[in-house]
């Protein structure tokens, strides 16, 4: 699709903004000590979990006929492994018509959990590999996590009718090892891998080690571009869609980009705030709180910032040629005050 | 305008415009294979019993792995079974109770009323 119609594409649906996705920080209690973390989630959590029975008044909110096919809960966290009560969730969303799925580090994903899952109706999962043995440990704080995602991986990519991947943060010290985590995903039956880059919030802000330089950058936009180009195996390699890429845009992925946030996702973070996705700005974008308001009305009376980006011409992007094809980016791009993008994939690029 | 959004989805073959992933999420969940539901009874006395423990035994597996709990009303829904490869046994949580009491290969429905 050329950049017009995909313009006029995303315009319309911008003007429809049907709710389909939405997340749900169950928990933001975690096991692993992450160094990128966005939540900067700690084991025993800053704030208590949201009890199952909140979330699903504030889901019950969505009127019958507004629950397209396809309508995907993602449980996120923290780790939503360390909910006792996952498949009881689970559970719930489907009897209410809506599909659900599942972010994890993999920790605790055994075959056991795996059935229990899967018979609770999940159907989708995405498992972190941050690289191999030495480089996935270091990133996540914890030795030993490696052995387990593989072994995450290799239960979920086995499993007929669930939509499983794999999710890599490329930084400074995993990024000469892609090939071989590459060899290592294609192994294990991996239907689709993809690699995402990190922007300086939460642990990753203080971290010299996790955000690229332009060259780093260009040679991870080679490295997919040359797996989808020439594939091996069945494997898909894809670039997360983080940030308007220029040039690159249809080589790294299946579309372009879009930022989605607001538009057909929403979240309900662990504190009840109605946000877009959960690595946005919580105090510059919540747009409301389900202990006090209705949660489908804010969807579809609020969330005006996210459905007019004309606000985000500012700073580098003021000037910028490519400003109606990258809209400023992905919300989560704009902290604090929003006065300059955290980070400009297209300007790195094009150095 | 919904109707250019049918117009544009019927125009292009581009199916992840409209399966979009969010860029830390997963993609969207999958609906697949089929449901069953059970409702357990004593066959003594007619009376519901929680807590029974439903197992299948997925394809390529040598063990059988829980897939779901009934309630306290003997009610449990269970997803995503595969009607190629499964069976489905029932036994009592933490009992001694054989672990093939009740098999059911018979997918043409999908609610069962089971007796124990």
């Amino acid at each position: 699709m050329n950049e017009s119609l995909f313009r006029l594409f995303r315009n319309n649906e911008t003007r429809v903004h049907e709710l389909n996705y939405l997340f749900w920080e169950c928990t933001t209690r975690c096991n692993l000590h992450c160094r990128h973390c966005g939540s900067d989630c700690t084991m025993g959590g800053g704030e208590k979990d949201m009890p199952m029975e909140d979330f699903l008044k504030a889901l019950d909110t969505i009127p019958e006929g507004h629950r397209p096919e396809g309508f995907t809960v993602v449980l996120t966290g923290g780790e939503p492994l360390l909910r006792p009560d996952i498949e009881d969730i689970g559970r719930e969303i489907r009897k209410r018509g809506f599909g659900w799925s599942m972010v994890s580090n993999g920790y605790f994903y055994d075959a056991s959990m795996h059935y229990r899952l899967m018979g609770a109706g999940m159907g989708a999962l995405t498992i972190s590999l941050d690289g191999l043995k030495e480089s996935h440990d270091w990133m996540r704080g914890h030795k030993g996590s490696y052995e387990r995602a593989i072994e995450a991986i290799r239960i979920a990519s086995a499993q007929k009718g669930l939509n499983s991947d794999v999710v890599t943060c490329v930084n400074k010290r995993n990024i000469s090892h892609l090939e071989d985590i590459h060899s290592t995903l294609q192994s294990l039956g991996v239907k689709q891998w993809r690699l995402f880059t990190i922007i300086p919030i939460g642990r990753a802000a203080s971290d010299p080690m996790m955000v690229l330089d332009a060259e780093e950058m260009t040679r991870l936009m080679r490295f997919i571009s040359e797996k989808r180009k020439n594939p091996s195996g069945k494997m898909v390699t894809t670039f997360s869609c983080e940030g308007y890429l220029g040039k690159w845009e249809e080589k790294v992925r299946d579309s372009r980009f879009f930022c989605h946030a607001g538009i057909n996702i929403a979240s309900i973070l662990i504190d009840g705030r109605i946000n877009a996705c959960p690595n946005i700005d919580r105090d510059a974008f919540s747009e409301g709180n389900i202990y006090q308001d209705n949660f489908y009305e804010i969807w579809t009376g609020g969330f005006r910032r996210f459905r007019d980006r004309n606000w985000a011409k500012k700073g580098s992007c003021a000037t910028c040629s490519q400003f109606r094809n990258c809209l400023g980016g992905g919300m989560h791009n704009w902290h604090g005050k929003c006065e300059e993008p955290l980070t400009c994939h297209y300007s790195l690029l094009s150095q | 305008m919904k109707w250019l959004r049918n117009l544009l989805k019927g125009a292009t073959f581009a199916t992840a415009l409209f399966i979009f992933q969010a860029c830390y999420g997963t993609g969207p969940a999958e609906d697949y294979g089929m449901d069953m539901s059970f409702h357990v009874v004593s066959k003594k006395t007619g009376d519901p019993i929680p807590d029974i423990i439903i197992k299948t035994k997925p394809q390529g597996q040598s063990s059988w792995f829980e897939v779901g709990k009934t309630d306290s009303q003997g009610f449990a829904k269970v997803y995503g079974l595969d009607p190629n490869y499964s069976g489905i046994e029932f036994q009592f949580e933490g009992s001694e109770v054989a672990a093939k009491d009740t098999l059911i290969n018979d997918f043409s429905k999908n609610f069962h009323e089971i007796r124990l």
